[in-house]
Order: C-alpha cells, then sequence, then structure tokens
C-alpha cells in the first residue's frame, strides 16, 4: 500500500481517505476548517499517527477496514510542556506552551518547528510534546470522532495572537483608550475560552457562549480594521467551498449590520 | 474559611448551586495565573527582555511627543511654561519657553535651547536635585519632591523639571535613564511589566489549560541514529 508523507500540522486538519484501491492517501489541507474523514474500525487517532508508518496498519488488534466513511472533524495541536535547550547544532529551542508543526519522527524524536519561528526547523525530544488526542467512539460500524477541540476554540486562540501583537503595537504608539479596550477584550475572549474549553457548561449556555464570543471576535476585528470572519447563526465560520455565493453575502451584510450596530451602541 | 466539621460542610455545600461553583471554579482559574512550575517561571524570565525593550521604545515615544512642564516659583513671570522634547533620532533633547500650554504638536523649531544627549552625565530626582536644595518653603513641598528631577550635562549644568504629575514623572525619568544605558526604574516600568507579561503568558498557555505541566524536566532521549528522518515506505 503507497502513502503519501504528511504532516501533523498544528492548525490544520487532513483528509485521510482508505480505500482498497489506493491505500492510506493524506492531503494536508491547509485552514482550521476543513474536515476529516476517518475509517471505520477501532481506531485511535493518535494511535495510528504513533504507529510505525512502514508498514503496520494494525491497531488495537483489529485491521483497519478499507472504506471511507465521513466522520467528524479533527484538529491536532502538539504543544511543547516544558522548556527545551538545544544541545546540538540540529536541534531546536521549545518554550512551554509552544505549538509545533510535527514533519518527522524518529527515535523519540520528532523534527519540525515552532508557530513562533517558523523558517527554523530542528529536532526536539518527543517526550517534550503532548499531542492533544482526539478519541473515537464506537456505535457499530459508525464510528464517531469526538473532536479535541472545537473550531471556534482553535478561532478564538488565533484571533487573540493576532490582537496581542497589534495591542503591543498600541502600547508602544501610546494609543492608550485603543489599547485599555483591547485589553478588555482580550481578557474576556481569554476567560470564554477558558469556559468553553473547560466542558463544563451546561448545552445552551455553551451555545449562548459561542455567540459571545462570535460577537467579540467581530467586534475587535472591525475596530482594529481587520477582516470580517463571515459566519452563520450560530457562530460557526461558513466554509466558502460548501456555501453559496447568495448566502456568503447575505451571511456577511447581517454580520456587517450587526457590528455596526454594536458600535452604535457603544457610542450612545 | 475551613469549615471544621462534616455538618458545616454539609450545610457550606448546600448553599452552593451549579452556577456558584462554575463562578468559584472561574474565579480559581484566573488566578491560577501564577503558576509556579518550574519551566512557567523560567519562561517569565526568558521574555522579561523582550517587554523590557517594548517598555523602553514606548517611553522614547513618549519624550519625543515631548511634554509640557511649568515654572516653579515666580508666578508674575509672563512665560510659566516650557516645553521639552527628544528629537527623532534620540540625539539631542531640545526645550524652549512657552507662552501659554500647547493645544497639539508642538514644532521643534520654537524650542530655542538644546542639550546634546551625548553631554548628559546623569539624571537626579526627588531631595537630590539642585533645584529642591534651595532653602525657599515652596520647594520644601513634598508633592513637588517627588515630581521633581534633573538632567545633569557637560560640563557642569542642570536642566531641572517638575512633572505635572505622577505619571509623567515616571515616563521622563525612565526615558532619560534608557538614553543613558541605564534600567528604567519607575513603578510605572513595574506595572507595565506586569501588565504586559500577564498578557503574554495567558496567550503562551491558552493551550495547556487541561494539561499538567510535569515537575522535572522530561527524559531526553539519545541522539537519533541518522539524521535522516524521511519515511520509509517499503
Amino acid at each position: 500500500m503507497r502513502c503519501d508523507a504528511f504532516s501533523l500540522n498544528s492548525v490544520a486538519s487532513h483528509h485521510f481517505l482508505l480505500d482498497s484501491h489506493h491505500g492510506l492517501a493524506a492531503t494536508p489541507l491547509l485552514g482550521p476548517r476543513r474536515c476529516v474523514k476517518f475509517v471505520n474500525g477501532p481506531l485511535s487517532l493518535l494511535a495510528w499517527l504513533e504507529a510505525d508508518v512502514k508498514g503496520k496498519r494494525e491497531m488495537g488488534g483489529k485491521k483497519v477496514l478499507p472504506s471511507a466513511t465521513l466522520v467528524g472533524e479533527v484538529i491536532l495541536c502538539p504543544l511543547a510542556i516544558y522548556n527545551y535547550d538545544p544541545r546540538g547544532e540540529q536541534q531546536l529551542r521549545l518554550q512551554v506552551g509552544d505549538t509545533v508543526h510535527i514533519l518527522e519522527k524518529l527515535e523519540g524524536w520528532y523534527r519540525g518547528y515552532t508557530l513562533r519561528k517558523k523558517a527554523q526547523k530542528g529536532i526536539f525530544p518527543a517526550s517534550y510534546i503532548h499531542l492533544k488526542e482526539a478519541t473515537v467512539e464506537g456505535i457499530g460500524q459508525q464510528e464517531i470522532i469526538i473532536p479535541a477541540d472545537l473550531p471556534l476554540v482553535q478561532e478564538t486562540g488565533a484571533t487573540l495572537r493576532e490582537w496581542v501583537q497589534i495591542w503591543q503595537k498600541l502600547y508602544v504608539a501610546n494609543k492608550i483608550t485603543l489599547f485599555r479596550s483591547l485589553q478588555q477584550m482580550a481578557y474576556s475572549l481569554i476567560e470564554y475560552r477558558s469556559q468553553i474549553v473547560s466542558g463544563t457548561l451546561p448545552k445552551d449556555d455553551l451555545v449562548e457562549l459561542k455567540k459571545k464570543v462570535a460577537a467579540k471576535i467581530d467586534y475587535g476585528n472591525r475596530i482594529l480594521g481587520l477582516d470580517l470572519v463571515v459566519r452563520d447563526e450560530a457562530g460557526n465560520t461558513l466554509d466558502p467551498d460548501r456555501t453559496s455565493t447568495v448566502s456568503l453575502f447575505r451571511a456577511h451584510e447581517t454580520a456587517s449590520r450587526s457590528v455596526d450596530d454594536r458600535i452604535q451602541e457603544e457610542k450612545a | 474559611m475551613k469549615p471544621s466539621s462534616i455538618d458545616q460542610l454539609k450545610n457550606k455545600l448546600r448553599g452552593l448551586n451549579y452556577s456558584e461553583i462554575l463562578r468559584l471554579r472561574q474565579s480559581e482559574r484566573m488566578s491560577q495565573d501564577d503558576f509556579q512550575s518550574p519551566p512557567i517561571i523560567e519562561l517569565r524570565e526568558r521574555i522579561q527582555p523582550e517587554i523590557l525593550e517594548l517598555i523602553k521604545q514606548q517611553r522614547l515615544n513618549r519624550l519625543c511627543e515631548g511634554s509640557c512642564f511649568r515654572k516653579l516659583g515666580n508666578r508674575r513671570r509672563q512665560e510659566k511654561f516650557w516645553f521639552c522634547r527628544l528629537s527623532l533620532n534620540h540625539k539631542v533633547l531640545h526645550y524652549g519657553d512657552l507662552e501659554e500650554s500647547p493645544q497639539g504638536e508642538v514644532p521643534f523649531d520654537l524650542l530655542s535651547d538644546k542639550i546634546p544627549v551625548s553631554d548628559i552625565k546623569s539624571v537626579l530626582t526627588g531631595k537630590d536635585c539642585p533645584h529642591m536644595k534651595e532653602k525657599s518653603a515652596l520647594k520644601q513641598n513634598k508633592e513637588v519632591l517627588e515630581l521633581a528631577f534633573s538632567v545633569l550635562y557637560d560640563p557642569d549644568e542642570t536642566l531641572n523639571f517638575v512633572a505635572p504629575n505622577k505619571y509623567e514623572y515616571c515616563i521622563w525619568t525612565d526615558g532619560l535613564c534608557a538614553l543613558l544605558g541605564r534600567e528604567m526604574g519607575s513603578d510605572l516600568t513595574r506595572s507595565d511589566l506586569d501588565t504586559l507579561i500577564s498578557m503574554e503568558m495567558k496567550l503562551r498557555l491558552l493551550d495547556l489549560e487541561n494539561i499538567t505541566i510535569p515537575e522535572a524536566p522530561p527524559p531526553v532521549p539519545k541522539e537519533p541514529s541518522s539524521y535522516n528522518f524521511t519515511y520509509n515506505y517499503s
């Protein structure tokens, strides 16, 4: 069975298709909002990725079955859990909390780069990295992958990173008012994200909170002059490949209008 | 705060509903910001220099914008205000009298005097300032003492300042120290450092929330046998 190389990319998900003709084909896709299709059969994503890519496809004692089924959406996020100082030329420096992109794996080491410094590639110990799991539940023939992180959570993280960079520039340029409002918004977002990730919210509260998060991201992006992300009513970002142009336009209009309303409110 | 008996504990728990507990967890999470684990403390120290650099930039930018100062003493004089501004290349301190408090930007050519930064020997504050050592009763005012600073420059001259408020005092003393290559030591620097580092740390540790960080560094494996990390598809 052939296998294309893949990369365990942190804020990207992958298409994995297994069928009887082509074996395993993986196409890394950029962007955090694509679907991952998984094989059915008791399969832990993590176990699959850890498995020796040289040819073994057996996990948990069962062979992976050769039919592709759309199961769910998974986003991986390899993180450094400790500071690592390089001990040789080829080694990469890690700071705790760094998101890494893993390209290859060998003998307890990963090769890749950090999100902070994409240009520099090197190796680092696998023991310093925590791979966020996705778990699989089986109901007969249907497998359901439970995502480790909602897409909105990933988006919030990316937005926060962008905002904090701007926030620091505002500080240096002494734009005190905007600096302070951005600080408030960032802290709110951090708090909301924390609540979502904790998994302790009842379902209705979660739905409400997701809307609040989406609204806050949109408002913040607007006052900072950043691009508007187009969403549906639940706050999920719309996939341009799957939404009609007219729907996209309407959604954009609605989003824009609600941000305008919000700005008017703030002024009043 | 700890209940001393089971009954007390039961009563306490009965009083808490789900949303209360959630709120308590939230506030715990917020204060848990000060993780004590070694890599976190280490990380804070590692990012401190970059953050100090940001603060230095901000101070120098403020000095380039300039500030208006009041002259001490004789109220009857016509010119009560003077303005001081750092040149954009950070090499010259321009200053001059103003007739009234400025409304917008004060152009450099309005400021008649200047001091090259390379001539500045040191910055004095509070009681050490020459204008604070004079015996006149007005000058012994405590508030004024806390806002006073002086620039000593070659050959043996001083430029005396009284900042309009604590914030400006901190900005200017920090900025002048930064120009002289010295550490910025004001309360404002400490507080700015805290604000900026806290946010940066929160951001870096966003994804680590539900993950336990090990107490000690994880084991480092032996170096790999070859650096040829390609997949073998045989």
